[in-house]
């Protein structure tokens, strides 16, 4: 309950990260909020959280070992990643709630790569509603799913990490077109960046 | 910006067409004699793959900027092995098994902590997490019953390897110009029964940062620097340990050569962790410990513990933790540091630069790195020396430090405690320990006024 207290303050007004996040320019703070997209999209989430016990086929290694519940951890997450893309959260009573989108400032400056990062997210988002019917229809928990031999279970877990790997794909590039919009800008010292000067 | 670029295409262009790739590499290898500004590229230290992003407490831990997409990925997964607790083995998660039995931490990062530096006990405390102790007697041979390494932790079922405790003895030390300071001298003791003539010889985990452009610098550019005789008379030698495969880079005594070798070394005695580069699943029991050799084990199907796969992502994992940017590179109180650093002749040993070779792996090659080091064994002096020899390696030699990433100490692991035990609680007792070959560097430290050595500092801090 902390931790979660401890996010909160540090979003609510005048908390440190809002703070830090305010204080960007536009392009930067669009480029932070991507990143951290990216990050969780990534090493967190594909690679940690999920391919690490695929690697290991360890039923140990769900994420939510007591609870049974690494099903709805993975799914939840990665809605959240769309859910901030997309500016919008279905509320426990299903209705919805609009807020300014990423994808609104995104879609300007790169219609095209808008565009597939929305088709991304929903594969990734259908790719986890799969592994999430599965343990959910009482088929099989996630741990069994990244069990050794199962074959089935491997693949959907696969599917996901896969989905999540290639939307961060998109993430970055979005980045980059950012990046490159604020140092025509502002300038940047990454340009006497000393790439490979024994070549 | 332009006329950044256009310097950078002088400095590295041919200055005159006679200039061969060898008399290049040489001038930019050179140390610098102009202390008026930063050096171009100075602020990388770590080459390309530099961490420009993030000073806070997350420094040490952002991977190699030069990896690609999917590599980052690996480091990832690395990451994941690399912060994984293992427990005892038999259990139902055959993947994590195999912990000791007897061992000093459940994971790399345990002492490995934010992928920095770690730290002494407290006075009186026993808990030694991120500091162990190498065995050795007088001839370099381990302990006859506890082998080559104190182990303080064990399994269920079995009683560890003892415990140890630190005192410290205050040593009075008083500079030239009358000011005084006080020097920390640790002493272990332990009620365990140690061998005839063994030593308790204690060993802070180092941090993690750059490890894989150490291991891609050229063996003949690290022999370049070596004078074991001392044949040109300046007082400093300069050895390099000749292992079976390579030149020893790793460890404070330059006992292992490639970052997995290490890797193997630290799941064996650290972790009693088995792998395809050491096999034995009870890690450093000796023959003299025949319960801890018969325990359960989690070698499944007579693979080791540690499946190669994860051996190969902690290992990529360890040789792609970027080194940051230095700050301050431009401040003229740092660049008079700078200078006073190279003019005491620090730099005889804290080589600044180094190019890694063309032949490594491509995320490491060809790279101007800045580790201050020219990863050699030196004599140290007794004040620092172990008891007893590691090996074939006197109590008094150790391997020079890099200094990259030193200034952020305390912003990552949260304290300043240097040298090989921690005894040092600032650079500035780090640097007064230097003795043996180092002592005319030191003697020339003590001697400047002490807003001259508060620069020298302020230079190191901005590594």
């Amino acid at each position: 309950m902390t931790d979660l207290e401890e996010i909160v303050a540090a979003w609510g007004a005048g908390g440190a990260a809002r703070t830090d996040l305010d204080g960007q320019s536009d392009a930067q703070g669009l480029s932070s909020i991507l990143t951290g997209l990216g990050s969780l999209s990534y090493g967190e989430l594909a690679g940690e959280r999920m391919k690490l016990g695929l690697i290991l086929h360890d039923p140990e290694e769900e994420h939510d070992c007591f609870a049974d519940n690494t099903h709805n951890s993975h799914y939840y997450d990665a809605l959240g990643i769309q859910n901030v893309y997309l500016g919008q959260y279905t509320r426990l009573d299903g209705s919805v709630m609009e807020v300014a989108a990423l994808e609104d400032l995104a879609a300007p400056l790169n219609a095209s790569l808008n565009a597939e990062m929305t088709a991304k997210l929903a594969a990734t988002m259908s790719a986890m509603q799969v592994m999430k019917d599965r343990a959910d229809s009482g088929i099989e928990a996630y741990d069994q799913m990244i069990g050794f031999g199962n074959d089935a279970g491997n693949a959907i877990v696969q599917a996901a990490i896969d989905a999540l790997i290639d939307q961060t794909q998109t993430i970055e590039a979005l980045v980059a077109t950012l990046n490159a919009a604020e140092i025509s800008v502002e300038g940047s010292d990454s340009l006497d960046n000393p790439n490979a000067v024994f070549q | 910006m332009r006329l950044l670029v256009v310097f950078a295409m002088l400095l590295f262009a041919p200055v005159a067409e006679a200039e061969t790739k060898a008399e290049r590499k040489a001038r930019i290898l050179a140390p610098t004699q102009d202390f008026a500004r930063a050096e171009q590229f100075e602020r990388y230290q770590g080459g390309s793959g530099t961490n420009t992003k993030r000073f806070d407490r997350n420094a040490f831990s952002l991977p190699s900027a030069t990896l690609t997409f999917e590599q980052r990925s690996d480091f990832f997964v690395g990451n994941g092995v690399f912060d994984r607790p293992w427990v005892a083995a038999p259990s139902s998660t055959i993947a994590s098994d195999g912990l000791g039995p007897y061992y000093n931490a459940r994971s790399c990062q345990g002492c490995h902590i934010k992928d920095g530096r770690g730290h002494p006990p407290a006075p009186g405390d026993t808990n030694m997490v991120s500091l162990l102790f190498s065995l050795s007697d007088g001839f370099g041979a381990p302990d006859p019953v506890l082998g080559h390494q104190f182990q303080d932790q064990a399994i269920p079922g079995f009683a560890s390897e003892g415990t140890l405790s630190v005192a410290y003895k205050e040593v009075p030390f008083t500079y030239p110009d009358g000011t005084e300071a006080s020097l920390r001298q640790p002493i272990y003791t332990t009620e365990t029964e140690l061998g005839a003539g063994v030593s308790l010889n204690p060993r802070i985990a180092p941090p993690m940062i750059g490890l894989g452009l150490i291991e891609a610098i050229a063996e003949a550019d690290l022999l370049a620097h070596a004078d074991p005789d001392d044949a040109d008379g300046d007082g400093i030698s300069g050895r390099a340990n000749q292992l079976g495969s390579g030149v020893g880079r790793f460890g404070w005594k330059a006992t292992t050569s490639t970052v997995l070798e290490q890797s193997a070394v630290a799941f064996s005695n650290d972790m009693g962790l088995s792998t395809r580069l050491r096999r034995p699943s009870y890690g450093d029991c000796t023959e003299a410990q025949a319960a801890c050799q018969a325990a359960f084990h989690g070698d499944d199907d007579g693979q080791p513990e540690i499946a190669d796969t994860l051996l190969d992502l902690v290992a990529f994992y360890s040789q792609n933790l970027a080194v940051p940017a230095r700050r301050d590179i431009d401040d003229p109180e740092v660049l008079a540091g700078k200078a006073l650093f190279y003019q005491a002749n620090c730099i005889a040993c804290h080589v600044p630069k180094f190019a890694t070779s063309a032949q490594s792996a491509p995320e490491q090659r060809n790279q101007l790195i800045w580790p201050y080091s020219d990863f050699l064994l030196h004599d140290m002096g007794p004040g620092l020396a172990d008891k007893t020899p590691t090996g074939d390696i006197a109590g008094s030699e150790w391997r020079t430090q890099p200094l990259w990433g030193i200034g952020l100490t305390e912003t990552v692991n949260g304290h300043t405690y240097f040298l090989h035990d921690g005894r040092a609680r600032s650079l500035e007792e780090a640097i007064l320990w230097h003795g043996g070959e180092a002592e005319a560097a030191r003697d020339a430290f003590a001697a400047l006024i002490a807003a001259d050595r508060a620069r020298l500092i302020g230079f190191l801090e901005s590594l």
